[in-house]
C-alpha cells in the first residue's frame, strides 16, 4: 500500500514533459525550416515578393522597358542569320588581312566592298525585325479571329436551345422581324408587310437564306462580318501604333461580351459597323470616292453616319478657317460625288421596287420619330409631359438643338485627319448622349468605335475606373427605376427622370474628359 | 312490352344526341357552367387567364370559340401569340399597332379557337398577354384605370374543324356566362411635374452643351 500510495504520488508530482521532449523529430523539423527561412529571406523575398511589389510601379514606365526590351529581343533574333549570311565576305577580308605583312589602307579593299555592299545591315535587320514581328502578330491575329468565330458559333448553338426549351428568348425581337420580312421577300411580297421592319430593304434580300436554308444563316453572318470588323480595327491601329497595341484592340471588339452577345443574338450592327469603318479605311487610303460610297451606304442602311459627314469632309484637307475647310477641292467633290450616288442608287432601286413604304420606314419614320415611353434619355418625361399640348413642337425644337450643336462643335474640333478614329466614337458618343431616345442599342454604335480610339485616351487608372463605374452605377440605378416603373407598376415616372438626367451629365462628363486627351501622334497620314 | 319501351328510349337517345351534333341546342341544355376570368402580373406587362368548364360532355367534335374586346388602354402583340402554342388560332379584327399610345389606338376584337376537353364535363382555359399602353398624363392621379372584361365563350357543333379566319361559315350559341371584369392599374405621369421637368432638361441641356463647347475651346 505505501509503496502503491509512492507510486501514486511520485506521478502525481512528476512535472508533464514538453512537447520537445514528445515529438523530438517534428522540433528537429519546424528548426531547420525556420533556421533556414531566415538564413535565406532575402532571396525568399526577390523571388516570389518582388514581381507584385514591381507590378505597383507606374504602368507607362513598365510598357516602355517592355518595348525596347521585345525590340532588342527582336533584333537578337535575325543575329545569328545575319552573321551566318554574311559569313563568307567577312571571312575572305580577314583573309586578305591578316595575310598582310604590312597593311596599308585600302589594301583588302575588295573584299571590305565586297562584305559592306553584300548585305545592308540596317535595313535588312530592320526588316527582318518588322517580318519576324509581323508574321508573329500575323499568325495571333488569325488565331484570335479563330476563337471569336469560334466563341460566336457556340453562343449561336446556345441560343437555339435557349430559344427552344427556356422561357426567356436569347433571340432579339429584330431578327425575328428580319426573318419575317424576308419571308414576305421570298414570296414575292413587300418585307414592309412586316410591321416594325423600318431598315432597308437590302437587308430583308441579305437574309432570304434564313428562309432558304436556316433561320440561323444570318447570325453567321453577322459573326463573320464581326470578324472583318475585327480586322480593319486591327489594321487602322496598326498603322497608327504598332502590332501589339493592334493586337489588343482587336482583342477587345473580338472578346467583348457586349460584341460578342449583339452578333449572335441576330442584331445588323455589325453591317453599319462595317460600312462606318470601310469608309474611315478608304479615308486613310485617300481613296476619297470610295470612301463616299462607303459612307452614303451606311447612311441608306441606318441615318446616323450622317453625323461624320462633316468631318470627313474637312479632314481631307484641315485648315484653321471656317471657309477654308468648308471649300471644295476635286477630293472633297470625289467624297460627295461617292455620297450621292451609292446613297441614291440604293434609296432608288429600293423605291423601285416597294415605293412609299421604303421611304416612309427607312427614313421619315426615324426623322418624325416621337417615342415618349421611358428611355435613357433625359427628354423621354419632356416630351411625354408635352405630348398633347401645343407647346409639343416647341419642346422638339428644344430638345433637337443641343444634338445638332453637339454634332457641328465636335466635328469642327476633330476636323484633323489624325483625329478621324476619336473623331468618329465621340461624335457617336455626343449624338446619342443628346438623342431624344435612347436605348441600349445605341451604346453599340459607339462602343465598336472604342477599340479603334483605346490606344490615344491616355487616361489615368483613377479617372477609368471613376468614367467606367459612373457609366455603369447611372446605367444601373435607370434599370433599376425603370424595373421598378415598367415590371411591378409603380408611380416612379420622376425617379426615371432624375435617373436619366444623373446618366446624362455622367456621359457629358466623359466627353469633357476625352476632350482633354492631348494629341501626342505625329500628324500625317501612313498610307497602307 | 319492356322490349317496346327499351326500342323507344333508344330512339329517343339517337334523336336526343341529334338534336345536340346538329346544333339546335339551347341555353337550357349547359349546366353548370363555371368560368374564370383573372389577370396577373404587375406593371406594363400582364396576362389575361380564362378557363370554362360546363355539361353536357358528350360534345365531341364540338368547338368553342372565345372573342374577347381589347380595350384601347392595351395591346396584344400578334407576333408574340404567333410564336406561342397559340399560333393558327386567332384573329384579330383589325391591325395592331403596339406604339401607339392609349388615346390614339382603338378598341378591336380578338378571336381565338382555344381547345375543348370533355371527359367528365367539357372544359377549356387560355391565356394570353397582353401589354398597357402609355396613357396621357393627368394632374389630379397617379394612375389611369383600364377595365377588361372577359370574353364570350361561344359553341359550334356544325363544323368539325373550323379555321379561325372563317368562322362565319359555323352557326355559334352563346354561352350562359356573367361578364367579370377585371380593372388594370398604369401608372401616368404628373402634369404638375411639367414646369419642373422642361426647366430642369432645357436648362441642364443647354448647360451640357456649354461644358462641351467650352472644354473644346480651350484645347
Amino acid at each position: 500500500e505505501k509503496e502503491s500510495r509512492k507510486a501514486v504520488w511520485s506521478r502525481y508530482q512528476q512535472p508533464k514533459k514538453s512537447w520537445i521532449y514528445r515529438n523530438p523529430y517534428l522540433f528537429q523539423f519546424l528548426g531547420v525550416t525556420i533556421g533556414l527561412s531566415i538564413f535565406f529571406s532575402k532571396q525568399i523575398f526577390d523571388i516570389f515578393v518582388t514581381p507584385s511589389y514591381g507590378a505597383l510601379e507606374k504602368p507607362r514606365e513598365k510598357k516602355l522597358i517592355m518595348d525596347s526590351v521585345r525590340k532588342a529581343q527582336t533584333r537578337l533574333k535575325v543575329f545569328p542569320q545575319l552573321l551566318a549570311d554574311c559569313g563568307g565576305p567577312a571571312i575572305s577580308y580577314a583573309k586578305c588581312v591578316v595575310v598582310q605583312e604590312n597593311l596599308k589602307q585600302n589594301a583588302c579593299l575588295q573584299e571590305f566592298n565586297e562584305l559592306r555592299n553584300k548585305k545592308d545591315w540596317n535595313t535588312r535587320l530592320e526588316i527582318r525585325s518588322q517580318a519576324v514581328v509581323m508574321c508573329d502578330s500575323g499568325k495571333m491575329k488569325y488565331k484570335a479571329c479563330a476563337a471569336g468565330l469560334a466563341i460566336r458559333l457556340f453562343l449561336i448553338v446556345w441560343g437555339y436551345f435557349q430559344d427552344n426549351y427556356l422561357k426567356v428568348q436569347y433571340t432579339d425581337v429584330d431578327y425575328i422581324v428580319f426573318t419575317d420580312a424576308s419571308r414576305y421577300v421570298t414570296q414575292g411580297q413587300s418585307p414592309y408587310l412586316r410591321p416594325t421592319y423600318r431598315y432597308t430593304p437590302l437587308l430583308a434580300w441579305i437574309l432570304t437564306p434564313n428562309i432558304f436554308f436556316n433561320v440561323n444563316f444570318g447570325k453567321v453572318l453577322f459573326s463573320v462580318v464581326d470578324l472583318l470588323n475585327g480586322l480593319i480595327i486591327y489594321g487602322n491601329v496598326q498603322s497608327r501604333f504598332n502590332s501589339s497595341i493592334a493586337f489588343k484592340s482587336l482583342c477587345l471588339w473580338l472578346f467583348n461580351p457586349i460584341t460578342l452577345v449583339v452578333s449572335t443574338r441576330g442584331n445588323a450592327e455589325s453591317l453599319i459597323i462595317l460600312s462606318v469603318l470601310l469608309t474611315l479605311y478608304f479615308h486613310q487610303r485617300l481613296s476619297y470616292f470610295a470612301s463616299g460610297f462607303s459612307l452614303g451606304l451606311a447612311v441608306h442602311l441606318k441615318l446616323y453616319p450622317i453625323i461624320y459627314s462633316v468631318v470627313f469632309y474637312t479632314s481631307i484637307s484641315p485648315s484653321a478657317t471656317l471657309f477654308q475647310s468648308l471649300k471644295p477641292n476635286l477630293d472633297r467633290v470625289k467624297l460627295v460625288c461617292g455620297f450621292c450616288l451609292s446613297l441614291v442608287m440604293a434609296s432608288s432601286v429600293s423605291y423601285y421596287f416597294y415605293g412609299w413604304p421604303f421611304l416612309h420606314e427607312t427614313y421619315l419614320y426615324h426623322l418624325t420619330r416621337q417615342d415618349v415611353r421611358h428611355n435613357f434619355s433625359p427628354y423621354f418625361y419632356l416630351l411625354y409631359l408635352h405630348s398633347e399640348l401645343d407647346t409639343a413642337p416647341l419642346v422638339s425644337l428644344a430638345s433637337f438643338l443641343p444634338q445638332l450643336l453637339i454634332v457641328l462643335v465636335l466635328s469642327w474640333r476633330y476636323r484633323s485627319r489624325a483625329d478621324l478614329s476619336l473623331a468618329l466614337f465621340i461624335l457617336t458618343f455626343g449624338f446619342v448622349t443628346f438623342n431624344k431616345v435612347v436605348t441600349s442599342q445605341y451604346f453599340l454604335w459607339y462602343l465598336s468605335l472604342l477599340p479603334l480610339c483605346i490606344p490615344e485616351l491616355h487616361f489615368s487608372n483613377t479617372k477609368l475606373v471613376v468614367m467606367g463605374l459612373g457609366w455603369l452605377i447611372s446605367q444601373g440605378l435607370w434599370l433599376l427605376c425603370a424595373y421598378r416603373l415598367e415590371f411591378l407598376g409603380h408611380n416612379v415616372m420622376l425617379h426615371v427622370w432624375v435617373a436619366s438626367l444623373l446618366f446624362f451629365v455622367v456621359n457629358v462628363y466623359i466627353v469633357t474628359q476625352v476632350l482633354q486627351v492631348k494629341n501626342n501622334r505625329r500628324d500625317k497620314p501612313k498610307v497602307l | 312490352m319492356f322490349r317496346e319501351i327499351s326500342y323507344l328510349l333508344t330512339i329517343l337517345f339517337y334523336l336526343n344526341s341529334i338534336h345536340l351534333v346538329y346544333g339546335t341546342q339551347n341555353e337550357d341544355d349547359f349546366n353548370d357552367v363555371r368560368s374564370e376570368f383573372q389577370v396577373t402580373g404587375d406593371g406594363f406587362h400582364r396576362e389575361m387567364r380564362m378557363s370554362s368548364s360546363f355539361l353536357p360532355s358528350f360534345l365531341q367534335g364540338c368547338s368553342a370559340l372565345t372573342k374577347w374586346t381589347i380595350p384601347s388602354g392595351i395591346y396584344v402583340d400578334p407576333y408574340q401569340l404567333q410564336a406561342s402554342v397559340m399560333n393558327k388560332t386567332v384573329r384579330f379584327s383589325s391591325h395592331v399597332n403596339i406604339e401607339q399610345m392609349a388615346h390614339h389606338a382603338e378598341p378591336l376584337t380578338l378571336h381565338s379557337l382555344p381547345s375543348l376537353k370533355c371527359s367528365n364535363s367539357c372544359s377549356f382555359s387560355q391565356s394570353i398577354p397582353f401589354h398597357v399602353r402609355y396613357h396621357l398624363p393627368s394632374n389630379n392621379n397617379e394612375y389611369a384605370t383600364v377595365s377588361l372584361s372577359s370574353p364570350t365563350t361561344y359553341f359550334s357543333c356544325d363544323c368539325p374543324s373550323v379555321d379561325v379566319m372563317d368562322v362565319k361559315k359555323c352557326l355559334w350559341q352563346s354561352l350562359p356566362e356573367h361578364v367579370q371584369i377585371q380593372e388594370v392599374l398604369v401608372p401616368i405621369g404628373d402634369l404638375s411635374h411639367s414646369p419642373l421637368v422642361t426647366i430642369a432638361t432645357i436648362a441642364i441641356s443647354f448647360i451640357g452643351i456649354a461644358c462641351v463647347a467650352w472644354t473644346s475651346a480651350i484645347k
